[in-house]
């Protein structure tokens, strides 16, 4: 339809004298037409290449441009429009609008887009440098396309004068174009703008912007540092103007507390000791075969306002606990309501909630006591009552939680008046040893073995069990695996091999369990419940449990770093052994070591760690002679000697047949 | 002059006039991209091993560590993210981004193909140091390209700590580990002026 109409107006040049400048201004929308849509193209392009977050800038740029382009555009072609009309039929009427909207639209969209590309890929790279551009484009072409406008108009009007005066008058028809010239001016002198701020954007990013924020920050410029410093070292400029304002802000609010502690430090030490000593009692009671956790909630009723004021300070239990040993097992929290007091709010009752959350493992002779005690003003002590006493159950279930709520009153006596209230919560209990084979129950484990089970040849670690059976090796298994998925039994296997299911050795080596580990960083040591010791020594983790999950990350690592399998648990008997054979290093494969040796297994092995004696040996018959080549980490044996212990594969599958029943 | 000659004449200059433009256009996002292209970014994310920490746990409040977990929520939705290249030195690597639950703080990098153990004193630390600098470039590229500043984020490049801290060492052009070239066929660090 719209070539009709083109033809259309092609045929009308035979009718009218004035037609061949309808032509060529359909010829010149063409050629327009097709440059912007080259431009266009171009820019998409860019964004295309410079990836995601380009392509949306891209996209926002483009559509300001476009529908700010086409509504112009639209304009201009519908004064022209309306001017041809009458040698047109009327036809203009639609067709000069619609070509107006579709070149201002595209130009527009050209323009905008590139310098939406340009700021977006900057933004999300980081480069100030590139944003500058974008910005340059932006700026540069709006003001190109604002004073194209006037040197569009400007200039043809020139051009119809010049023609008029040669030809007495005859090309005054041609005014009717000057709002299309001023168009087409716009998108010329746009896309020069775009151009030159672009180059001045580059200029500004490189040149200004970089070295002022190097030498805001004190960030030395990397040599050779073009776009790229740019993008690094504006974060680093906004992270300082924002460590600045941090610094203001703890500079105001180090100056208020200070004050307030030059008056509430005397109660501040009261409050100090006596958790000490309460902590010591729990301490003391906490020996023997008891495990004990506290949390200690103390209300400070400190004179820190207005003298002759009740002004009262909650103290957060954390900062106060020395966590026992064992405490890993057990979570306890707790709140006061209210947490703060006046003087002029006695007499008050105050609210306690404990709230005892239990982790992977039950816990058996479960007993609670509370303690509150009002610290005078003058530092001396008088235990308070609480009601009601609370009532822990005798056992509480792996993952499960407990509350309780306990009241104390503040009476409005003398006594209560800038005093203190120290309250402590103790839980003590024993750990519940989980049931042999328990590890097993859901744990998936029978997946990672062969069907049928082979039986195994020559396996020792049965005779182990009466040690496992006795120790928390099997509890830890089952936290680390519930924490990182991979197999309780594998975690068994494993540890039979570094420790022999001793529970005093690591799942990592068999060495001491409470040490630092070569974690990688601190974020992952805290959810190992551990202690960053900083870069030279790494993640202080202190109980079996924890390490069985660091054990079990290890694992995982193994199947990502070292087997390209992504980071999660093994899912085949292959994936296991492979895993397990690299979780001790990978050395001691049988097939084609630094010796022969009289393996009677298959070489080369049909998947990796088939071969491995720390993994596989008498896992079955091929298995049950097998050589150890590395007596320690990178050193050899010389000559190599047969493994008389059962693999990590073989002491799992055993443990696992066990709980499983006979074969 | 007719109305016919002028009709051509500006016909002609309008050819001139839209190739003109075209050119201009072109060029200016030729020039954009060489310059892009030329300005090859050298990110510095902050060191993992050193995170910030309160009472030997990982400090959450730090701006730095919050920066680092927003932009990892950025990312999450494409990770894991497996890439294969072939370095500057002909050497083919494959790494995989991903994050361990629940850790939200570090981005975790598995490089397969470059040997984070190399004794100092072999002849092939030079190429591995750039092969391991090709391997970052690229992760930062696919970083940037997803909207994620990768100076920004944490990124653990090993899977223990002796290995992240090398990791760390070899990362940044420095008098230890200076830029890496080729001469005579063999990739040496270039000795510092």
């Amino acid at each position: 339809m719209a070539l009709n109409l083109i033809n259309k107006i092609k045929n009308l040049k035979n009718l009218n004298p004035e037609l061949p400048a309808i032509q060529f201004a359909q010829k010149a929308a063409k050629y327009l037409s097709l440059g912007v849509s080259a431009a266009f193209l171009a820019a998409l392009a860019l964004a295309i290449k410079l990836g995601a977050a380009a392509v949306k800038g891209f996209t926002i740029g483009a559509t300001i441009g476009g529908a700010g382009g086409a509504a112009l555009g639209f304009y201009v072609g519908l004064q022209v429009g309306i001017a041809l009309a009458p040698y047109t039929f009327g036809i203009s009427l639609i067709v000069a609008p619609l070509a107006g909207a579709v070149i201002g639209g595209v130009g527009g969209a050209a323009i905008l887009g590139l310098a939406g590309t340009l700021i977006a890929f900057g933004i999300a790279s980081g480069s100030t440098t590139a944003v500058s551009m974008g910005v340059g484009a932006g700026i540069g072409g709006t003001i190109g396309a604002y004073l194209g406008w006037g040197i569009g108009t400007s200039a043809w009007l020139a051009v119809v004068g010049v023609c008029a005066a040669a030809t007495g008058g005859t090309c005054g028809f041609l005014l009717i174009f000057t709002p299309a010239a001023g168009l087409a001016g716009s998108i010329v002198f746009g896309f020069i703008g775009a151009g030159i701020g672009t180059g001045i954007g580059y200029v500004v990013g490189e040149y200004v912007i970089d070295p002022v924020k190097h030498s805001i920050s004190g960030i030395p410029t990397p040599a050779g540092s073009t776009i790229s410093g740019g993008l690094a070292g504006f974060g680093h400029w906004i992270t300082g103007l924002g460590s600045s304002l941090v610094n203001g802000a703890i500079g105001i609010g180090g100056s208020l507390l200070s004050g307030a502690l030059d008056i509430g430090s005397s109660l501040l030490g009261h409050l100090t000791g006596i958790t000490g000593a309460l902590a010591g009692q729990i301490a003391a009671v906490a020996v023997g075969t008891t495990i004990a956790s506290a949390a200690t909630m103390a209300i400070l009723n400190a004179g820190i306002l207005t003298p002759g004021k009740f002004a009262t300070t909650q103290t957060d239990n954390s900062q106060n606990i020395i966590p026992p040993p064992g405490s890993a097992y057990v979570t306890v929290t707790k709140t006061a309501t209210p947490s703060t007091l006046q003087n002029s709010d006695l007499p008050k009752t105050i609210n306690f909630e404990v709230v005892v959350s239990t982790k992977s493992v039950k816990i058996i002779n479960v007993t609670c006591e509370d303690l509150a005690t009002l610290v005078k003003s003058d530092g001396s002590t008088v235990p308070l009552t609480i009601t009601p006493t609370p009532s822990c159950p005798s056992t509480i279930d792996a993952n499960s939680e407990v509350k309780f709520n306990f009241t104390t009153r503040a009476e409005n006596t003398p006594a209560f008046q800038d005093a203190s209230i120290v309250n402590v919560f103790n839980i003590y209990y024993d750990i519940e040893k989980l049931a042999l084979g328990s590890c097993a129950t859901g744990s998936g484990f029978s997946n990672l073995l062969p069907s049928p089970i082979p039986p195994s040849a020559g396996a020792i670690s049965p005779d182990s069990f009466s040690t496992l059976d006795s120790g928390q090796v099997v509890p830890s298994a089952v936290y680390g695996a519930e924490k990182s998925g991979v197999a309780c039994e594998l975690l068994v296997g494993i540890h039979y091999i570094e420790a022999t299911w001793d529970d005093t050795g690591s799942f990592i080596d068999g060495g001491a369990i409470s040490r630092y580990y070569p974690v990688e960083t601190a974020a992952m040591c805290t959810n190992y419940n551990g202690t960053w010791g900083g870069e030279s020594l790494g993640c202080k983790i202190d109980t079996l449990q924890d390490v069985a999950y660091y054990a079990g990350n290890i694992i995982k690592d193994k199947m990502a770093y070292h087997l390209g399998y992504g980071w999660r648990p093994p899912a085949t008997f292959q994936e296991m052994v492979g895993a397990v054979s690299k979780y001790n290093g990978g050395g001691n494969h049988n097939c084609n070591n630094f010796v022969s040796v009289a393996y009677s297994g298959p070489c080369p092995a049909p998947f990796y760690g088939d071969d491995d004696a720390y993994a596989m040996t008498h896992f079955d018959g091929p298995h049950q002679t097998m050589y150890i080549f590395y007596c320690f980490d990178g050193v050899r044996c010389d000559p190599p000697y047969a493994n008389t212990r059962d693999g990590a594969a073989t002491a799992a599958k055993e443990y696992y047949l066990r709980g499983a029943g006979p074969y | 002059m007719s109305l016919n000659n002028i009709r051509n004449t500006l016909v002609q200059h309008k050819v001139f006039f839209i190739f003109g433009l075209v050119i201009v256009v072109l060029l200016t996002i030729v020039i954009a991209q060489q310059i892009i292209r030329f300005s090859k970014p050298s990110y510095t994310p902050p060191a993992s091993s050193q995170q910030p920490v309160i009472g030997g746990k990982l400090d959450t409040s730090d701006p730095q560590v919050q920066q680092s977990k927003n932009f990892l929520d950025i990312i999450k939705p494409k990770l894991p993210h497996d890439e294969t290249l072939t370095t500057s030195t002909g050497t083919k690597v494959s790494y995989t981004a991903f994050t361990k639950t629940p850790d939200q703080y570090d981005l975790y990098v598995a490089i397969r193909g470059v040997d984070f153990t190399i004794p100092k004193e072999d002849p092939k630390l030079a190429q591995t140091v750039r092969d391991f600098r090709d391997t970052a470039d690229s992760l930062y590229s696919f970083l940037a390209s997803n909207g994620v500043n990768p100076s920004a984020i944490y990124i653990v490049w090993a899977d223990n700590l002796p290995n992240q801290k090398v990791a760390e060492s070899w990362l940044n052009v420095s008098g230890e580990f200076p830029k890496v070239i080729k001469q005579d066929g063999k990739y040496i660090f270039e000795k510092s002026k």
